[in-house]
């Protein structure tokens, strides 16, 4: 049997009490072929959570289309962000971040799926297409509450790595 | 009713194959594919020619045996946007276009080796870079309309073909 291939990376986040200003994957080592961040999480008033890539903000173009209080629509945004719900207390949204090939020299390309069902008029289902357009390899993804919102307590990260052979 | 729970014990996402193309082929295809998992992913990401359709086949089927319901939302300057769409009867179930662009497909095969029932996939493509329909958040059901197990998977083109450098990458899933 090949070796286990979807590995946790580090230490998942575990936000406590007081928050996060932001939550930062670093040093993330160039062995695995793929990588995905699976989110629970909510952040203030905020609606969503901006997604920063080797700590740059202006090179990833976001595509998604939503399903907002009943009505489908599609936008897109710089920067990539992940969906939340700022509206009702004491709900957390439900995030994959899926990055093929993160270590190449072409540009990266990522996907997200987002929920953030909170029974109020203020509710978003989203997939998402993102485009880092750079040729460097991702070693670093931050995540940042949007309009200087926290990241609140109980909200969790997790980074795994998944390798093809 | 109960409910029995297991602990696993072993690897469960397991790379099958991988395929990284050393030239453009307008198809790729996963054959012999053991019968051991519970579910399949194909993970793809790479470049194509064009902006041509794609399809996905079982089992060298060309029958009429495949159907697809689509969503998605396009890049600035496409219409309608966002869109859906289905396809029924025809010879390969749809996984979106693919272009110029660095794109993603995630495809999740469910329940692939039972010969009970006909077999389903979900697809996610991802392309995020781009105007009108070069970029892409779409989401895809898929059914094959038999109860065969599936022992090879073909991604092909309409037209035009997967650029070299574009990576196939087939994983098992195990329950258990």
């Amino acid at each position: 049997m090949a070796n286990p291939t979807m590995t946790l990376i580090g230490t998942p986040v575990i936000v406590g009490s007081g928050g996060l200003t932001t939550v930062n994957f670093t040093s993330i080592p160039n062995t695995y072929t793929d990588l995905i961040i699976k989110a629970s999480a909510r952040a203030g008033s905020a609606n969503w959570i901006n997604i920063s890539i080797n700590g740059g903000s202006t090179t990833t173009n976001l595509l998604h289309l939503l399903d907002y209080n009943g009505t489908i629509y599609s936008q897109t945004y710089t920067p990539a962000r992940l969906t939340v719900n700022g509206t009702t207390s004491n709900t957390f949204s439900n995030s994959e971040l899926y990055f093929t090939n993160y270590t190449s020299s072409n540009n990266k390309s990522f996907s997200a799926d987002n929920s953030a069902e909170a029974n109020s008029t203020n509710v978003e289902l989203q997939i998402g297409a993102y485009s880092w357009n750079s040729t460097s390899p991702i070693t670093s993804i931050t995540l940042t509450g949007d309009s200087g919102q926290t990241i609140e307590q109980y909200s969790t990260f997790y980074l795994y790595g998944i390798r093809n052979s | 009713m109960g409910v029995t729970t297991t602990t696993a014990s072993a690897a469960t996402y397991v790379p099958i194959q991988t395929q990284t193309l050393g030239s453009s082929t307008g198809t790729v295809t996963f054959s012999s594919i053991p019968s051991t998992y519970t579910d399949l992913v194909l993970i793809f990401t790479g470049t194509t020619t064009s902006s041509n359709n794609e399809f996905i086949q079982f089992n060298s089927d060309t029958g009429t045996n495949y159907s697809d319901t689509w969503v998605a939302g396009f890049g600035p300057g496409a219409s309608p946007n966002p869109d859906s769409g289905r396809h029924s009867n025809a010879t390969g179930s749809y996984t979106g276009n693919n272009t110029t662009a660095q794109a993603i497909k995630i495809i999740n095969i469910f329940n692939y080796a039972n010969t009970t029932t006909y077999k389903t996939a979900i697809t996610r493509w991802s392309s995020g870079s781009g105007s009108d329909y070069n970029a892409a958040a779409m989401a895809l059901v898929s059914l094959w309309r038999s109860t065969a197990a599936i022992n090879s998977i073909a991604l092909y083109r309409a037209a035009g073909t997967y650029n070299s450098g574009s990576t196939f990458t087939l994983y098992g899933i195990k329950a258990a």
